[in-house]
């Protein structure tokens, strides 16, 4: 093998390498699809960025497909009413020591033809679907926020559907939707609108509920900037917004994400300026005036890593911890990130908790030490944190190369479990896009 | 109360190429941005890739071929692309290759190498990724190649 091939090699797979998520697959009815494609060509420019929503107490998985078993939903569909807005005050919080049940993801809705999709409820423990919502107005979605309050019974879901292949001359507006989980009653999921007087301009790109549900954080924005809004459940209305010029881009997804609620005045937030190398997290008080978000807020967690030296294997080398969620009680950031074993040729996904008041020695929440034969993560996340963060709910995707006929093939397992002193329990693979406990 | 009923064609179809997607997607998409160095178009090769899948599940002889399928299905895909570009395939300062990241992570000679790949022609290129980023023997490539449009043709 000579040097210049090895150039070509390395240079290739860095390159391809920049690539980390795709978006969610869309399968529309053959017919549909053709007569869509006779009128235009897919916008190259669709991208969908709500990939991970946030948690106030509360996360979201970012699987990277859509599942499309045999549902039987127990959900009496009714059309969703505009108005009034319900009133979406979120019961009491899960006690210490418990960890989330019930989840609402995107699937497809097992009723009608075509299929829609629609908004899912589960019950992890029992692995039952409770519930699936269709969802109107399109068939992909330009954006997808998902929520929930502490009490492991409320959520807020944002959607802003397109169709698939039409053009879109300007960025949908998002519908929101509040979702209340009743436990053991006839209609166990009952789904409302809400009328949130959404007004910045882009896609909607996280959300967090705060843990008693009055209270809404959303992040949204352009290529140009960022906008962190806090809107009133109850009323539907911006309370206050700041912006920064960070806007996203192809190798910075969203450079604000993570938000999290500490009590019911102050989000958390961090902001990524190099994927894996250089992010912080904020602390932004809800009543503070201005209108520039880091002004305004303060940082209260950061890390800076190197790049890793030319021609190193980057997936072996120390990256920033990703998913950086302060957690409820504010005292502590939690992440996730790998560590690579030369001796024993293997990958750890490892998630730690940094004390904010000793950020040099982080906590191992959990590991999971891979086969011989994974080579990466694609990602490795924190979707979920108790309060405390002691217990977390945390994703990982293991990549494994093989070859198929002739051609190098990557294989990509997502795993979730819950993962708390040191131990580690995967559940059910929950197929969805955007799920959040 | 739960029910079971037999599984429908088509869903069979959409939970098949369901778990394809999640397994490939991801690594299809990255063979597409090599080709076509626009993440976006990238991502829409696959997309239409899966899709066309999707709509010859019944036609396709062992969910085996599946993969072979797709990444052939992904590189006519952006032959296609390139052809309708009518500048060249690849901006000389494309927005990625710009970005903070992209710089850091990137050596100078992989930059520059990156920088020659993309000035050449679309089937040359394929080769190169084909070769190089697949790990295809030089044999293999060749087969390839010329097969990628047989394949998709439904020859065999």
């Amino acid at each position: 093998m000579s040097y210049v091939e090895d150039e070509i090699r390395g240079a290739l797979r860095s390159e391809a390498d920049r690539l980390r998520e795709v978006r969610p697959l869309r399968l529309l009815p053959a017919p549909a699809q053709d007569q869509l494609r006779a009128v235009h060509r897919p916008s190259l420019a669709r991208r969908l960025s709500a990939w991970r929503g946030p948690l106030a107490a509360v996360a979201a998985v970012v699987l990277i497909a859509v599942v499309l078993v045999a549902l039987r939903s127990l959900w009496k569909e009714q059309p969703a009413p505009a108005a009034p807005p319900p009133k979406p005050v979120a019961g009491p919080p899960l006690p210490a020591g418990a960890t989330p049940r019930y989840y609402v993801r995107l699937g497809w809705s097992p009723k009608g033809t075509p299929l829609r999709w629609g908004i899912v409820v589960g019950d992890e423990q029992t692995g039952r679907t409770l519930g699936t919502y269709p969802i109107t107005g399109g068939n992909a979605f330009m954006s997808i926020g998902l929520s929930g309050a502490g009490d492991d019974r409320t959520f807020v879901v944002s959607i802003a559907a397109i169709t698939a292949g039409l053009p879109q001359a300007t960025v949908p507006r998002p519908a929101w939707y509040l979702v209340r989980v009743f436990p053991g009653s006839a209609s166990p999921v009952r789904v409302t609108r809400l009328a949130v007087n959404f007004k910045a301009s882009g896609e909607v790109r996280e959300i967090a509920l705060s843990a008693d549900g009055t209270e809404l954080a959303v992040v949204s924005g352009t290529s140009q900037s960022t906008v962190l809004g806090v809107y009133s459940v109850v009323t539907g209305q911006l309370r206050n917004s700041w912006s920064t010029p960070l806007g996203a881009s192809a190798s910075n997804f969203k450079p604000v994400s993570d938000l999290s609620w500490v009590g019911d005045g102050t989000v958390g937030f961090a902001v990524t300026y190099t994927p894996r190398m250089r992010e912080e997290v904020r602390t932004l008080d809800t009543g503070a005036g201005g209108t520039s978000l880091l002004a305004a807020s303060r940082v209260v967690w950061s890390q800076d890593v190197s790049a890793p030296p030319p021609g190193s294997n980057p997936y072996h080398a120390p990256q920033a911890c990703s998913t950086p969620f302060l957690t409820g009680d504010g005292t502590a950031v939690v992440c996730a990130t790998s560590s690579y074993s030369a001796r024993d040729n293997r990958l750890t996904a490892l998630w730690l908790a940094y004390p904010l008041a000793t950020p040099t020695r982080p906590r191992v929440i959990g590991s999971v030490v891979q086969p011989t034969d994974v080579n990466k993560f694609d990602s490795v996340t924190v979707e979920w944190s108790n309060p405390s963060g002691t217990e977390i709910i945390g994703a990982w995707n293991p990549n494994v190369d093989s070859v198929d006929h002739g051609a190098k093939v990557q294989t990509v397992t997502n795993f979730t479990g819950f993962i708390g002193h040191g131990k580690v329990r995967p559940f059910g693979p929950v197929f969805g896009l955007n799920v959040t406990w | 109360m739960d029910t079971h009923a037999p599984e429908a064609p088509q869903a069979a179809a959409e939970r098949h190429v369901t778990a394809l997607y999640q397994a490939h997607a991801l690594s299809l998409a990255r063979l597409a941005l090599l080709m076509l160095g626009d993440a976006d178009a990238a991502q829409d090769v696959v997309q239409d890739a899966f899709f066309g899948l999707y709509r010859r599940w019944d036609k396709l002889a062992s969910a085996d071929a599946a993969p072979a399928y797709l990444r052939a299905s992904v590189l006519n895909g952006c032959r296609t692309a390139l052809k309708r570009r009518s500048r060249p395939p690849l901006p000389a300062t494309g927005e990625a290759l710009e970005s903070a990241e992209a710089a850091v992570l990137h050596t100078e000679e992989q930059r520059g190498v990156l920088a020659a790949v993309r000035r050449l022609p679309a089937r040359q290129r394929e080769v190169v990724v084909l070769r190089y980023y697949l790990d295809m023997t030089e044999e293999q490539t060749s087969r390839a190649v010329s097969a990628i449009g047989r394949m998709l043709k439904g020859e065999s």
